[in-house]
């Protein structure tokens, strides 16, 4: 396209012209940044997941025995509900970004395959069930790369090294204490970050009105 | 007004318009390459233990990761000293397959050396994840049959969990060739013909 195509014969004002030139570039910068995310997923999933862990530890230190999995059966469900919930609620306040929707297909991905790897895995037995806590780690570690280099937030993406890192302890912890350590790791790389993530969303709100 | 200032704006906006038509034209090049890789290695554990081979099937998956991931990390510096234009679905891609990697080595390498994860877990493992891979990608290339490849692995992956012998193996290679490698074909060939297009 020729300069002259664009310029000759436009008898709009041209200030105008410009400053709505510079909106678009402004809103395209914005929208390929901008999510906004109130993170209350990541702060629900992390409680969900701690008190699994949490009851299955102290169900197994006082020597209540049962099949610790039906505890899954029923948080899992939960959390997947409220995740649904809470993504049709964030649709109807804010317009959907290109960020926002990779980061909700990212978690999505991530939840879909460690459903899969903690349900399927050791229903059949191939899995152990003390697996299950270091793989889901390392997928969370995945998913928060992923997500840090979306909202180009070097803090978040670092946290992938601590899911990472915390995935491979894990695999060499072979003792009911593993679920101890994995409710820690939800508590530090999940609920915190979740409640940074809150209280930003706060702060933008409280800023927009 | 100021000619030159509206003109680069414009120049923006279309370069960024561009720039993602381009990020989503995939050469295929990484699919085949690691598909292949990775069936020359399922094929490998194949023949070993049908014909009791010997060699120590964990050294040729040493020996074919290692290679692929020095080939992934040599090709990408190169193309950050040829200064390509790296557009922000771009990175994203990158993103989600380099983490999807460092996921998949973990658990072929230190869960199994841990002892954690079965060998016949391996397999149901990498395929759920990279079912995961692709259904991003596939978002990210707005493509419907690339997300329809992410169904494909995590079907792939539920049913190898049930397959405890050694047709696993051979089943995730079969996986590997319809659900990376063909695909890789169809990414360069729709590549090749955009370049001829442009």
């Amino acid at each position: 396209m020729s300069e002259n195509n664009f310029l000759n014969g436009v008898s709009m004002d041209e200030k105008s012209a410009l400053e709505e030139l510079q909106f678009i570039r402004k809103i395209i910068e914005e929208t390929k940044k901008a999510v906004i995310y109130n993170g209350k997923d990541y702060i629900f999933w992390s409680v969900l997941v701690i008190v699994g862990m949490m009851s299955t530890y102290l169900f197994h230190m006082s020597g209540l025995y049962f099949n610790y999995f039906w505890i899954w059966v029923v948080l899992i469900p939960i959390g997947w509900i409220f995740s649904i919930y809470n993504r049709i609620k964030l649709r109807e306040k804010h317009p959907s970004t290109y960020s926002g929707k990779l980061i909700g297909a990212v978690w999505a991905a991530a939840g879909i395959a460690m459903t899969i790897i903690g349900f399927i895995g050791p229903m059949i037995g191939t899995i152990k069930p003390m697996a299950i806590s270091p793989i889901a780690c390392i997928i969370m570690g995945s998913a928060y790369f992923v997500t840090g280099k979306i909202v180009e937030v070097k803090w978040l993406g670092n946290l992938s090294f601590g899911w990472w890192i915390g995935g491979i302890v894990l695999l060499f912890i072979t003792s009911i204490h593993s679920f101890l350590i994995m409710a820690l790791l939800m508590l530090f790389f999940q609920a915190l970050p979740g409640i940074i993530i809150y209280r930003k969303y706060k702060q933008t709100m409280t800023a927009k009105l | 007004m100021d000619d030159r200032t509206a003109i680069d704006e414009l120049i923006f906006i279309r370069k960024v318009i561009e720039d993602s038509k381009r990020s989503v034209t995939e050469n295929g090049i990484g699919f085949i390459f690691w598909g292949i890789l990775v069936f020359l290695g399922l094929m490998s554990v194949y023949l070993k233990i049908v014909f009791d081979l010997p060699y120590d099937s964990n050294w040729v998956w040493i020996i074919l990761i290692g290679f692929g991931w020095a080939y992934t990390i040599i090709a990408n510096l190169i193309k950050k000293r040829k200064k390509q234009v790296k557009t922000f679905a771009g990175k994203i891609l990158m993103s989600v397959w380099v983490s999807a990697g460092i996921v998949m080595t973990i658990i072929g390498f230190v869960a199994t050396a841990a002892g954690m994860i079965p060998g016949y877990s391996v397999s149901p493992l990498i395929s759920t994840v990279l079912g995961a891979a692709y259904f991003i990608s596939g978002i990210i290339y707005d493509s419907k049959w690339v997300k329809l490849l992410s169904v494909g692995w995590w079907l792939g992956g539920i049913g190898m969990f049930f397959v405890v012998n050694i047709n696993q193996i051979l089943i995730m290679a079969l996986m590997m060739l319809f659900l990376q490698v063909i695909p890789g074909f169809i990414f360069y060939f729709g590549s090749k013909k955009n370049e001829i297009a442009q």
